[in-house]
């Protein structure tokens, strides 16, 4: 992974100096929380309605174990024992409190990690594919690129006041896992038919209070031509996106307005004053960056073939097999397997993990996969390098720290937000309704049957939680003091991007698992062979859903 | 009342000029409007007159005879609204802008480095703020990862970067 060097070092090292003056300002009295809150923005503290919460960057999901291990720390010196890892490939902590933040800060410094731009109207943490380097459908490994963007993008002096927030994401494979159709940039890198690094740049999308599929304004854009494009798109959205009113503000909105014909013209004759410029990127810079993401020495006597552990008993047999079939995924190199590790465990909140775990999971990515562990946006962590003999007693470790629930890819590996329990901008809990969901569809053969799902959540129309996206979307909302919830079927994050239909009035918190239920009971009874419920859904339309869910009516 | 120049507080020697005001006999500033409508007139008044304009205003429009002027000074009318910044760098960059460019309004301390890498040289200081509280931000980083207008010795990443 990319090793920091003495500019790095300094940038970050700097900055934590920086925000410990404006921290010893506003704890002096010297500025009001008004003047100080544009500064505290800018590095991911946010006030929440308890206390403040931090987000740390995880650029494009991936950790050493050093980092891991000090996530675990600061989550135990800092907070309360306990992290959120977001939707974002990010990390939040809920209880720091502000006089010792330039110190978790320093901490976080110490191993090359740091919370810069978490927050505030500029360019976000570059997203990407979880199984970047070894996914067996991938083209180009993104990571190279998201270093580049994100060196490119930190303490960009143009764009720290952009009209609103700004999320790139990159993807190298056949198979979208980057949800790049709805960022404000999405791309797809790939080689031509020369091997030359080509980029498709995708612009428009997101989600948030109007969420639009993002379109593609430019094909083939030579490697060297990335930066200096990103540049031209990041002026044109600065100098005239809508700086009245914030929910119009995010570029999506600018290229509706203008039309993508006449959005893509002001980029291309911006980027003509701007693309034999000093931000060309040099070939040398770029294989400087791959080297960064070499693979890792494989052992190719790793091959199936070999005798692997057996499991104790039939039991165990058969639950290591459920978990190697659910929580494992193909990987590149034969004798491997990237493996997901759940945290979707019904008694914590999807996404929140423990200094224990961390540190557990730590110490088996030292053991089993590299070093090296990746946060999936779909907010579970995965060991991207596991030799198939090592799983039974990989799993074994995370099967005792509740790690290893064999529900990826199903209902109950949901995307949620923090929700009321957390957040001040939430009208509704999200975590109480997840564990209810939980609760309910607790007979994995069931879950099993239902198939491939996504189910995202959010506490509020703000859209952290992706629910325009799932499979089966849930908004939280708030009506008269009460929450309720409105459901949504037929979205799509991925490669066949959509945004879900909601089916009617929204529901009693009481009432989500069950019209839930009701409304998969009918899947089954519709689907044609071989048919996920995203597919069942397209092709029968939501009236049925429709009728499922308020049939007790 | 003060400005930072070079990095030094002066006094500040514009004089700002309503539209249909009489010219002083000194360094004047007036509205991107009156410096279209009456270039000529100004021309003849023996005095630089600089421009001050606002990202509303339509600058694109008018870079040709900007890029003349003997100094701009562009409007932050919140600190929140980045929009100076890349007109700043549209001037420098593109226009071939090469006199003073000024920072005005709702400018913070937190933010000068931000200016000055976007090519502003000259910061207008906010009534009730003090220029030395200013000038602590002159300097916030000793390097940078991206090259733009004016960047700091050092640059990070791409090698094919120069510092300029």
């Amino acid at each position: 992974m990319y090793q920091y060097n003495e500019v790095d070092h300094q940038i970050v090292q700097e900055r934590v100096a920086q925000f410990r003056d404006q921290v010893a300002r506003r704890l002096r009295g010297d500025i009001t929380e008004a003047q100080f809150r544009p500064l505290r923005l800018m590095n991911g503290l946010y006030l929440q309605r308890h206390a403040y919460m931090l987000r740390v960057a995880i650029p494009y999901g991936l950790l050493s174990v050093a980092q891991l291990r000090m996530l675990a720390h600061i989550a135990r010196r800092y907070d309360r024992g306990y992290g959120h890892f977001t939707t974002r490939q990010n990390i939040q902590y809920n209880w720091p409190k502000l006089a010792e933040v330039p110190d978790l800060l320093a901490d976080l410094a110490s191993v090359e990690m740091h919370a810069i731009q978490t927050s505030g109207n500029c360019i976000r943490n570059v997203t990407s594919d979880p199984y970047a380097g070894v996914a067996a459908d991938e083209t180009v490994d993104p990571r190279p690129t998201c270093e580049l963007i994100r060196q490119w993008s930190t303490f960009h002096p143009e764009f720290s006041y952009l009209p609103r927030k700004f999320k790139i994401a990159v993807t190298g494979a056949s198979k979208d896992r980057a949800a790049i159709a709805v960022h404000d940039i999405g791309l797809r890198v790939r080689t031509d038919a020369q091997g030359e690094l080509r980029y498709d740049v995708y612009v428009g999308g997101g989600l948030g209070r109007t969420p639009m599929v993002g379109v593609l304004i430019r094909e083939d854009l030579p490697a060297e031509h990335l930066l200096s494009y990103l540049e031209a798109i990041l002026r044109v959205y600065n100098l005239d996106g809508d700086r009245e009113n914030k929910f119009r503000a995010r570029i999506k909105v600018l290229v509706k307005t203008l039309g993508p014909a006449e959005f893509t013209r002001r980029v291309e004759e911006t980027w003509q004053g701007l693309r034999d410029g000093a931000l060309k990127v040099r070939r040398e810079e770029l294989e400087r960056l791959a080297r960064f993401f070499t693979p890792f020495p494989y052992d190719s006597s790793n091959a199936p073939a070999r005798d692997l552990p057996s499991p104790a008993d039939e039991g165990e047999a058969s639950a290591f097999a459920r978990w190697r079939q659910h929580n494992t995924r193909d990987h590149k190199v034969a004798g491997y397997r990237i493996v997901v590790v759940s945290l979707k465990h019904p008694d914590q909140a999807p996404g929140d993990a423990t200094a224990e775990q961390m540190e557990l999971v730590a110490d088996l990515a030292e053991t089993y996969s590299f070093g090296q562990v990746r946060v999936t946006h779909e907010q579970n962590i995965v060991l991207a390098d596991v030799p198939e003999a090592d799983l039974l007693h990989l799993w074994r470790h995370l099967r005792d720290a509740q790690l290893a629930t064999p529900n990826i890819g199903t209902l109950t590996d949901m995307i949620c937000c923090p929700g009321l329990d957390y957040c001040s901008l939430a009208n509704a809990g999200s975590i109480a309704v997840a564990r209810q969901i939980q609760d309910h569809f607790e007979d994995m053969d069931y879950l099993y049957d239902l198939g491939e799902l996504q189910l995202k959540m959010s506490g509020c129309i703000n859209a952290c939680g992706h629910h325009h996206v799932g499979h089966i979307g849930i908004l939280g909302i708030n009506k008269a003091g009460e929450e309720f919830y409105q459901i949504m079927v037929g979205g799509s994050p991925s490669d066949d991007a959509s945004l879900g239909k909601f089916l009617g009035p929204a529901v009693a918190q009481s009432e989500v698992a069950p019209a839930i239920d009701r409304m998969l009971q009918r899947y089954l009874t519709e689907r044609e062979e071989g048919e996920r419920f995203l597919d069942t859904v397209r092709r029968v339309g939501i009236q049925p859903f429709k009728e499922s869910v308020y049939a007790h009516h | 009342m003060h400005i930072i120049e070079q990095g030094h507080v002066q006094p500040n020697p514009w004089t700002s000029v309503g539209d249909s005001d009489p010219l002083p006999p000194q360094h004047v500033l007036v509205s991107l409007r009156r410096f279209v409508a009456d270039h000529a007139a100004l021309q003849a008044h023996g005095w630089p007159v600089g421009v001050v304009v606002h990202p509303t205003d339509p600058w694109r429009e008018h870079i040709t005879l900007l890029a003349g002027a003997p100094m701009i000074a562009i409007v932050f009318q919140t600190f929140a609204d980045g929009r100076g910044y890349s007109i700043a760098r549209h001037l420098r960059d593109h226009a071939g802008y090469r006199a003073a460019l000024w920072a005005r309004g709702d400018i913070l301390r937190d933010q000068i480095y931000y200016y000055r890498r976007c090519g502003f040289d000259v910061f207008d200081v906010p009534t009730g703020q003090r220029p030395e509280d200013l000038l602590a931000g002159w300097d916030d980083f000793s390097v940078a990862y991206q090259p733009t207008t004016v960047n700091p010795a050092r640059l990070g990443g791409n090698a094919a970067y120069d510092a300029g």
